[in-house]
């Protein structure tokens, strides 16, 4: 128990060594700083105003009202400036990382291989985007008219949470899959496609591609389901069930990278 | 011919303290300092010369090669290579040199080598013929056959660069500038790069500026060489001579079969380390003879050696001697 | 200056290369035909919003189908990403190894990309070729006088993105911001090029925003040419835009180069 609390110490006190190193770095081009703040809000601004044209012909579409609309957007914003921030600087360092030998020398390193190759680096310009599109998905539920209780609102966290959760997942999935001959600055591309999906509702979407965005792919669980957890259309137990898709996520991905990992050594000499 | 009056080349380089708390500093406000990377170097280097260009890490050697290839503009001072300016950049100037960075790749690198020797004949304008003639040249020299088709990235640190050095010289230039251009490479990789850059100057006659950090490679290579610390030229001559000029003693260690006091040996030369049976010392060069010869007459001697000075200390005699007079003591910029 | 037939000789041989590059990874073109997917997820909406309150602005069903199949290989024909890419160039040092060569940097990297884009189109026309035939609601119904000026438009769009991409590059020489800056000028434009929506289903303002600047003529142009929506009035008018946008990029990317390269020779490379 305390070797267990004492390792969950020092992945802690690495996370802290790793983050700021990349703060200190980062911050080397001040302009950068004040730039990224003004472009965060840009963007911010253009998916908010990209869906308005939509709205300039009906009020709503399959169901969905530009205020209702407002929350999926702000999640996407907020759950892409999570992939930005956390998961894309590691998963673009990969294919980095063989041509290098870096990933050598972090699996030579006392600690566990996927904890290195996950958080090693973040991108300190996108930790707004979380915050300025929960801000974004807040409006719009206030514009609702939506009844907001401290309960619905930490399920609707909770659910966003699993959302996070799931996307790391399906990052590492893919990082186990550049290892293979893939460079990982496509998958990258691939994976910001995905979220790219959840900028809009998936009722949006029909036929076979809503099925796959719904049950194949977890799409839905990433902005829509959140959504309306916060809109009271969908209960607690959609958050139960969100957990267990990000759990069973894990476990998956997590077992993916192990073989991925006894392939990449097997095979570089 | 290579032509440089004059050269100055300075930098204006931000500063910050370490920590967090001050690069956060730094974000609103900056502390800017002049580097004075080169400041005064002169020298003239003939067609067909090897030189080995030399310094401590920051001394200017980089920034200077940078201004003989055109990358930099002098700040001070005039720079002639082939009868060019190298800062304007023309076509003609550039297609008859070569710069080749040891830890910089030109290489195209998830295709084969041959893909970015085709794109260096296009963009050097190499007829087929000459580009045959120069490659096969390569390959034999080089031991370039199975590396062509690979895949750059799949290559070892020593075949890139094998390959950067075939990319670099397949317009047959009549000027290299190689800044460490065996950096990282084993022994025997060293020695292919070395062998292979004399080949060179001898078969076309080109002239050859190099920096490295091995001293095997200028002492095999260069019968002259260009010392520069802290952007100051030091010497400029026969590599023989500036051992002579800047270590103008031989060590002399004797064995003894008995052991003598001390102070013995310091009637000999410039004592370094002693025990009772076994010295080393600094012996003036016009001495050494004669107190070889002494030594054997006078002491109890079972072994004598007379060894020149390493080119390493010698070195570290010359920087260690002007740092303490140098006037800049300025990290320059590399 | 070099002769045409030597110019011929190194253009080619650098999108060989790039075209080489783009395939180098197996995995990486797979993923590249998915995200040329992606601007059917605007369309879906559309086909939504048509479903529920009828043709908007003059769009029906069709139109939309059409319109984003086309849209999805123009896309990705008339982007580029050389001022992200001129950022790095300079930041690292690999700009020297370029400036080494007695050939401009400019053409070399362009050089590359346009190989790139040939691979992209020789992927993607195809794709559309056939889905023209099997699918009865996506119509390409202009002449074939329309097609060869589409595909002029292309061309010439294609080369102002590269010329507007190029111009926020050069600022790369001034400040750490170009990438940024471009980011911002991109952004602006997606709205008005006809990225987001057809410019006519846009508010009045941003329609006449659109005709006078450069972005429509990157992507809707093209698009509207090839679907054969626009009258011979049009079709001159948006030629001569295009034509009078890309001889003003060029004209600032030829200074902003040469004042910008002497800035480099001056303050290190």
């Amino acid at each position: 128990m305390t070797v267990q609390i004492r390792s969950r110490w020092r992945y802690r006190r690495l996370l802290a060594i790793f983050w700021r190193n990349t703060l200190a770095t980062e911050m080397e081009y001040r302009v950068n700083f004040w730039s990224n703040l003004v472009l965060s809000t840009f963007w911010l601004g253009w998916a908010a105003l990209g869906i308005r044209v939509y709205f300039r012909f009906t009020t709503s579409v399959r169901g969905w009202t530009y205020a209702e609309m407002l929350i999926v957007v702000g999640l996407f914003f907020a759950l892409n400036g999570v992939r930005q921030a956390l998961i894309t600087p590691n998963l673009a360092r990969m294919t980095e990382y063989v041509r290098d030998g870096t990933l050598d020398f972090l699996l030579t390193k006392p600690v566990n291989s996927q904890f290195m190759v996950s958080f090693r680096h973040i991108g300190v310009f996108n930790w707004l985007d979380p915050v300025l599109g929960l801000i974004l998905a807040f409006t719009g539920l206030i514009a609702t008219d939506q009844p907001v209780t401290v309960g619905s609102i930490a399920l609707f966290l909770g659910a966003f949470l699993c959302a996070i959760v799931i996307l790391y997942a399906v990052s590492l999935a893919m990082m186990s899959l550049s290892l293979r001959s893939v460079s990982s600055e496509g998958v990258d591309d691939l994976l910001q496609g995905l979220v790219e999906t959840s900028r809009l509702p998936v009722q949006i979407y029909r036929g076979a591609l809503r099925t796959v965005f719904s049950v194949v792919l977890p799409v839905a669980l990433f902005t829509t389901v959140p959504t309306q957890v916060a809109l009271g259309q969908r209960g607690a137990a959609w958050v139960a069930l969100a957990a267990g898709v990000a759990i069973v996520a894990n476990v998956v991905a997590s077992a993916l990278w192990r073989v991925a990992l006894r392939g990449y050594t097997g095979a570089s000499g | 011919m290579i032509e440089v009056e004059g050269l100055a080349r300075h930098f204006r380089v931000s500063h910050r303290d370490a920590g967090l708390g001050s690069s956060l500093k730094a974000l609103l406000h900056r502390r800017y300092e002049l580097v004075r990377a080169v400041d005064d170097v002169s020298f003239r280097i003939d067609d067909g010369e090897v030189v080995g260009f030399l310094g401590p890490n920051g001394a200017g050697k980089t920034t200077t090669l940078k201004c003989l290839a055109g990358l930099l503009y002098p700040t001070h001072g005039t720079v002639r290579v082939l009868g060019f300016t190298p800062n304007e950049r023309r076509a003609e100037f550039l297609s008859r040199i070569t710069f080749v960075m040891g830890q910089r790749n030109q290489l195209f690198w998830d295709l084969p080598t041959i893909e970015s020797l085709r794109v260096n004949q296009a963009i050097y304008r190499i007829g087929d013929t000459q580009f045959k003639e120069s490659l096969d040249e390569l390959v034999d020299l080089l031991g370039l056959e199975p590396l062509l088709t690979k895949q750059v990235r799949m290559l070892s640190l020593g075949e890139r660069m094998r390959c950067e050095l075939a990319a670099g010289l397949l317009h047959r230039p009549d000027v290299l500038f190689l800044d460490e251009p065996t950096l990282g490479l084993d022994v025997r990789g060293q020695g292919a790069v070395r062998s292979f850059i004399a080949e060179y100057n001898q078969r076309h006659g080109a002239t050859v500026l190099l920096t490295s950090h091995y001293m095997a490679d200028v002492t095999s290579l260069a019968k002259r060489v260009v010392l520069i610390d802290h952007g100051v030229l030091r010497y400029d001559g026969d590599l023989a001579d500036l051992v002579e000029q800047a270590a103008p003693f031989r060590l002399v260690t004797v064995t003894l079969s008995d052991p003598v006091e001390s102070g013995v040996f310091a009637g000999y030369g410039e004592v370094i380390e002693s025990d009772g049976t076994h010295a080393v010392m600094r012996v003036p060069r016009a001495a050494t003879r004669d107190v070889a010869s002494r030594l054997l007459a006078e002491l109890p001697v079972v072994d004598v050696s007379i060894e020149e000075p390493s080119i390493e200390d010698t070195m570290r005699t010359v920087f260690d001697q002007r740092a303490t007079d140098a006037v800049s003591v300025d990290a320059a910029r590399e | 200056m070099p002769p045409v037939s030597e110019r011929i000789v190194i253009w080619r041989s650098l999108m060989r290369v790039g075209f080489g590059q783009a395939l180098a990874y197996r995995g990486q073109v797979a993923i590249f035909l998915l995200t040329a997917l992606f601007p059917l997820v605007m369309m879906t909406v559309w086909l939504s919003v048509v479903e529920e309150v009828g043709p908007t602005a003059g769009w029906d069903r069709q139109g939309f189908i059409s319109y984003y199949a086309v849209g999805a290989v123009v896309f990705q024909l008339t982007t580029s990403s050389i001022a992200w890419r001129w950022d790095d160039l300079v930041r690292t040092g690999e700009l020297s190894s370029l400036l080494l060569r007695p050939v401009s940097p400019l053409t070399q990297q362009v050089g590359l990309e346009v190989g790139q884009r040939v691979l992209s189109a020789a992927l993607l026309v195809p794709v559309l070729v056939v889905a023209t035939i099997a699918l009865p609601d996506l119509s390409v119904s202009g002449s074939v006088m329309n097609l060869i000026l589409g595909v002029v438009a292309l061309g010439g769009g294609y080369a102002l993105t590269t010329a507007m991409a190029l111009t926020f590059a050069m600022v790369a020489f001034w400040s750490t911001q170009s990438g940024n800056l471009y980011a911002l000028w991109w952004g602006a434009g997606a709205f008005l090029a006809g990225w987001i929506a057809p410019v006519s289903v846009l508010p009045p303002g941003l329609r006449r925003a659109a005709a006078i600047l450069p972005f429509r003529s990157t992507v809707g142009l093209p698009i509207e040419l090839i679907l054969g929506r626009l009258d011979t009035a049009q079709i001159v008018v948006g030629m001569a835009t295009l034509a009078g946008w890309l001889a003003a990029f060029t004209v600032a990317v030829r200074v902003l180069w040469s004042r910008g390269i002497k800035r480099h020779q001056a303050v290190g490379g």
